[in-house]
């Protein structure tokens, strides 16, 4: 489903990623695990397209989307949820979720396809949404802005959803109950690439694993495997 | 989930409501309060147009008088140069220059942001000035543009067109006008309160608040600014053709900067982020303008002090001091 091979990105004159290569299957949970600051958002942005790649491909569904701005990418079934959320702080909550399910039957229109309405698959995953609709944005706590983000990107109906530290600072129980979100998601048949710098919450959901550490992947396998492997678990504790 | 939808019913009720106040206000008001009038819904059309990019899509632009003065210039040439004296083909070429200027400037100066768009506009506005007040759009039309011209400094003279086919002498053309006027007003009223309410103007809003994560939810951007500098354009050029109509001239002045800036200061003044705030501005400032004028020869000095006494008492604007206000007498008084 999404295919990257040896990409190069830069932040300014920073050489952030050095040869980046990941894949994510079909309604596999994938985790991109690491540091602060190893490389996981540049990841997550270089997928999005909200920074340019110097070099290297980035294929979704078998095309290549490594030159597409971040709204086509979002067209071809690319749901983001970035770290700090992005919820529009002016805006209530029912219209943050109405702007993405309006582009979504926008683009299966162009498509030509049945325009399939995204509410109860969402409300499946985070029944807690409905109680926040009529609620701005600037006034939600941040378990909410996670679970509003996640929400929002899959009223865009997408096959891969790419969510950037979606257990970061979360209290323990509420790190639980998104666990088990994705969980669901999963079982609708969608993708998801996590990046995360909890290990043990990565692993707890992930098919597969990729630990990145300064801009290069030093990892890739089963979470059981990461967890017993040294080099991984030093990296991850600095 | 769609909580931010229309109410078609309640939009259509308060234009009705507002037809019923301002269409009988030819029969109740004297002449000149009339006049005044005319000149605050025409202004109102144009503070609203421009409140589209600049309060919902957070886009400061000081080049809107470039669309303002174009319609009335496209119209007067119109007249002059050919033997239409309709007014709805004055207005539909006037307006239709807006559109197309509106989309050339929009899609130049989108390719900045922030202050690097707003100087964009105002550079633009300053070219087409530069075009009309040196003479060269004139000379375009040979001999008799080069009169035109030399006679009036660029200004251009339109004379009482045709409404819906049928002439109107001086007595009377100011009252029918004013149903033109009132009938504009509604309609762009209500056209602006759709787009407000629409998935596209909540996606205004959102880009206005953080571009980069509304482009990361899938809104194309750089389209939909476009989109709302053309219609605000529209809006602002549709304005400015019921403006030459109504002044029956026009002049360089509103094609220059200073007129944009005299929209974005009503447009504050009466508060961006309330869909009635330009709306009040306008009216507000016509009428700041018209005490000032009627009271002083220094009157540019009283308008300002007016100004800065309104943006201290109100600083979100008039609509902002009047929610604030509704709010306080609301809440419940505590034991």
């Amino acid at each position: 489903m999404l295919q990257i091979s040896d990409i190069n990105t830069y932040r300014a004159a920073a050489h952030v990623l050095q040869g980046v290569s990941l894949s994510v299957g079909e309604g596999e949970v994938v985790c991109l695990v690491g540091r602060n600051g190893a490389g996981k958002t540049t990841t997550i942005e270089s997928i999005m397209g909200l920074l340019p790649v110097k070099s290297g491909t980035i294929r979704l569904h078998e095309k290549d989307i490594t030159g597409l701005p971040p709204h086509e990418r979002a067209k071809l079934g690319l749901g983001y949820s970035p770290e700090d959320c992005g919820i529009f702080p002016e805006l209530t909550v029912a219209e943050n979720l109405m702007i993405s399910e309006w582009l979504s039957e926008a683009a299966a229109r162009e498509r030509g396809a049945a325009v399939e309405s995204t509410e109860e698959r969402i409300y499946s995953v985070f029944p807690e949404v409905q109680d926040l609709l009529n609620r701005q944005g600037i006034n939600l706590s941040g378990g909410q802005r996670k679970m509003v983000a996640i929400a929002r990107a899959m009223a865009l109906a997408p096959s891969l959803l790419l969510l950037d530290e979606a257990f970061e600072g979360l209290a323990p129980v509420v790190v639980g109950r998104f666990r088990e979100a994705i969980i669901k998601i999963k079982a609708l048949g969608i993708s998801i690439l996590i990046a995360e710098s909890h290990l043990p919450a990565a692993a707890a959901v992930a098919d597969r694993l990729y630990a990145i550490d300064r801009g290069e992947i030093i990892f890739h396998g089963k979470p059981d495997e990461a967890l017993a492997n040294e080099e991984v678990m030093k990296m991850l504790r600095g | 989930m769609t909580g931010g939808r229309i109410d078609t019913k309640k939009m259509l009720l308060l234009a009705a409501a507002a037809a019923a106040v301002l269409l009988p206000m030819p029969v109740a008001l004297p002449p000149y309060p009339l006049i005044v009038l005319c000149y605050a819904l025409v202004f109102a059309i144009a503070c609203m147009g421009l409140n589209l990019l600049f309060g919902t899509a957070g886009l400061l632009s000081l080049g809107h008088a470039t669309c303002f003065g174009i319609a009335a210039y496209a119209g007067a040439f119109l007249y002059r140069f050919t033997t239409v004296n309709s007014f709805e083909l004055y207005l539909i070429f006037g307006v239709s220059f807006s559109a197309l200027l509106a989309a050339v400037i929009g899609f130049l100066s989108l390719r900045a942001t922030k202050i690097h768009f707003t100087i964009l506009t105002l550079a633009f506005c300053q070219i087409v000035y530069s075009l009309f007040v040196d003479g060269f759009v004139f000379r375009l039309f040979g001999g008799e543009g080069r009169a035109i011209y030399f006679l009036a400094g660029g200004g251009m003279y339109i004379p009482r067109l045709t409404l819906l086919g049928m002439h109107f002498g001086p007595q009377e053309f100011i009252p029918a006008f004013y149903n033109v006027i009132v009938v504009s007003f509604i309609g762009a009223t209500v056209l602006l309160w759709r787009i407000d309410c629409s998935p596209f103007g909540i996606a205004l809003r959102a880009l206005r608040d953080n571009a980069e994560r509304a482009e990361g939810v899938g809104i194309p951007v750089r389209l939909y600014r476009w989109y709302a500098f053309v219609i605000s354009g529209v809006l602002v050029g549709l304005a400015g053709a019921l403006y030459g109509q109504l002044s029956r001239q026009i002049t360089p002045e509103q094609l220059h900067w200073l007129f944009s800036a005299k929209l974005v200061l009503a447009t504050v003044l009466g508060g961006l982020r309330q869909f009635l705030g330009p709306l009040l501005g306008a009216f507000a400032f016509v009428a700041l303008e018209d005490v000032a004028l009627s009271s002083t020869a220094y009157h540019d000095l009283v308008l300002g002090v007016l100004l800065i006494i309104v943006v201290f008492t109100f600083p979100s604007g008039l609509a902002g001091g009047a929610t604030a206000l509704v709010n306080t007498l609301r809440r419940p008084v505590k034991d």
